[in-house]
């Protein structure tokens, strides 16, 4: 398989896999963009593997975990204004549209780590295991990451509701948390 | 409550969201050659880094305009005047643990642009120790705020303390006094723009700028203002327990910070080579075609290059990743890559509170 044919074959795939592991889609094309551009410059070798989908793909998390990248893109991830902006309150009394973004709010500020641990697990169904390997650490560690992750959504839900409460509003009360 | 389903179709609310893949490959061309490009501009300035700091001064391609400045400027090579300072007295920074590697540093710039905060020092230890030392200023939003990948690296200060054998005072300078000492200012043309003049003791030390602007200017104005330190400190928590007879050279620590991270790193440095790293620190990128195996007592990662030499990785039980590094061709066995990484010591937290200071 030549590189082009890997990316007209595979390029929404991979796409949608950066967008699940960054929880942001300009970050995906960013991050996408930057793999595919190392990717070629290397294809003999990749090209040679076994699956090389399954390598780019690790280059794709290994890019958006990347220290250098990850201090650089140390900014909020969802803000207020974003989430006001997606969530019309007058369009949706109830505050369902605006409930299920601030779901995506809350997994887009988890740190990377836990949030690329959720979107393994939750979107691409891998196993504990398969999620070590990719991050190249233990089990325990995938599991303690996926149960600090999922602690902290929970948590946010909760105080979100109380807020929502207390303050008579369906908005949430999301502030900036920076990722990394 | 947010339940697993919740997640699931949030994740799938995000991946709708995904771009389009067209749009990616029309820009594909334009990104791959600014790749190549942005690379081009890191090797050269990468080599010309390194001739600077380590004496390499015949791959410069060298041109004799003196007295000629950067853009219609001139460089203020006389008088030797010293730079009236805008930074404040050196201060005693706090040393929470006497067990950690600790070295003095031996020199500080008084006078630095606004805006330039301190993100890295270096510096040789053992009975190497003072022989070499950086410090390296950026400004602060390059370090947090979102930098433009297709751009050029950030703008960087950088104080270099060099044997003089490493840093030649040779003819592709223009001479100039550094507050009495002889020195000179680097010409124009394909060279980093850089500052270097004699201390004594076999000793040179540098003024080392990039991209700030007026940069052989800004560096002769900040190698005016440089006085002795001796307060400042850089701290490593890593110090080697066993090596391997054949790495041998100079030991170096390092401690930097881009953003809310700190990383350490301990090298062994032959010949100018390095032939052995340690990186300790939140986020490191491991490297591809790692095999898993025990490290330090944990799960971690190996690989073994062909001709020697290797890495091991391990995650530690404090949240940071920890990388041992060996040259290839050094013909040291995986193994004994495990075993330095087994036998390493780790200090206790070190002061970094100097990070992201003037």
């Amino acid at each position: 398989m030549t590189f082009d044919e890997f990316v007209g074959a595979r390029l929404p795939a991979l796409l949608r896999y950066a967008t699940a592991v960054t929880c942001d889609p300009h970050l995906a094309e960013d991050v996408v963009q930057d793999v595919l551009v190392r990717a070629q410059s290397r294809w003999g070798r990749i090209g040679g593997v076994d699956q090389p989908e399954a390598y780019v793909r690790r280059m794709v998390l290994n890019e958006f975990l990347s220290w250098r990248r990850r201090v650089a893109r140390r900014a909020v991830p969802v803000r207020d204004e974003t989430i006001e902006a997606a969530s019309p309150v007058l369009d949706d009394p109830a505050g369902r549209l605006v409930e299920r973004d601030a779901v995506v709010g809350m997994i887009a500020a988890l740190p990377p780590r836990q949030r690329a641990v959720i979107a393994l697990r939750f979107f691409e169904g891998s196993s504990d295991a398969e999620i070590a390997d990719l991050l190249g650490c233990t089990e325990a560690t995938v599991r303690s990451h996926a149960s600090r992750a999922l602690a902290t959504l929970r948590g946010s839900a909760m105080s979100r509701g109380s807020a929502a409460s207390d303050s008579g509003s369906t908005r949430p009360a999301l502030t900036g948390k920076e990722s990394a | 409550m947010i339940t697993d389903e919740e997640i699931r179709a949030a994740l799938d609310r995000v991946v709708a969201r995904a771009p389009d893949p067209a749009r990616i490959r029309a820009g594909f061309a334009s990104r791959a050659r600014a790749h190549r490009q942005r690379r081009a501009l890191l090797v050269a300035g990468g080599a010309l880094a390194a001739a600077g700091a380590l004496g390499v001064p015949s791959i410069l391609a060298w041109r004799d305009r003196r007295g000629q400045g950067p853009g219609d400027g001139t460089v203020p090579i006389t008088p030797d005047v010293r730079t009236p300072p805008n930074l404040g007295p050196a201060v005693a920074e706090p040393i929470p643990n006497a067990a950690v590697q600790r070295v003095a540093m031996r020199y500080r710039p008084s006078w630095l642009p606004e805006g330039y905060v301190e993100m890295s020092r270096t510096a040789s230890v053992g009975s190497d120790a003072s022989n070499y030392q950086s410090r390296e200023w950026m400004r602060v939003q390059d370090a947090a705020e979102t930098p433009d990948k297709n751009s050029e690296p950030p703008p960087y200060i950088r104080l270099v303390l060099v044997p003089a054998s490493r840093l030649e005072l040779g003819d592709w300078r223009i001479p100039a006094k550094i507050n009495g000492a002889d020195g000179g200012v680097s010409l124009e043309d394909g060279q980093i723009p850089q500052v270097i003049w004699r201390i004594g003791n076999g000793l040179h030390l540098a003024v080392q700028v990039g991209s700030v602007g007026d940069d052989r200017t800004v560096a002769l104005w900040i190698a005016r203002s440089v006085e002795p330190d001796g307060v400042a400190g850089v701290e490593c928590p890593l110090r080697f327990g066993w090596l391997p007879e054949s790495l041998t050279g100079e030991h170096q620590v390092s401690l930097t910070q881009w953003g809310d991270t700190w990383r350490a790193t301990l090298q062994v440095i032959s010949d100018r080579i390095e032939v052995a790293s340690v990186v300790y620190g939140q986020g490191i990128t491991l490297p591809p075609d790692g095999t898993e195996s025990m490290v330090r007592g944990r799960q971690g990662i190996v690989r073994s290059y062909e001709n020697g030499g290797g890495w091991a990785y391990v995650f530690l039980n404090d949240g940071r990743d920890l990388l041992v590094s060996i040259a290839s061709g050094s013909g040291v066995a995986v193994d004994d890559v495990v075993r330095i990484a087994d036998k390493l010591d780790l200090g206790p937290p070190l002061y970094h509170g100097w990070i992201g200071q003037r």
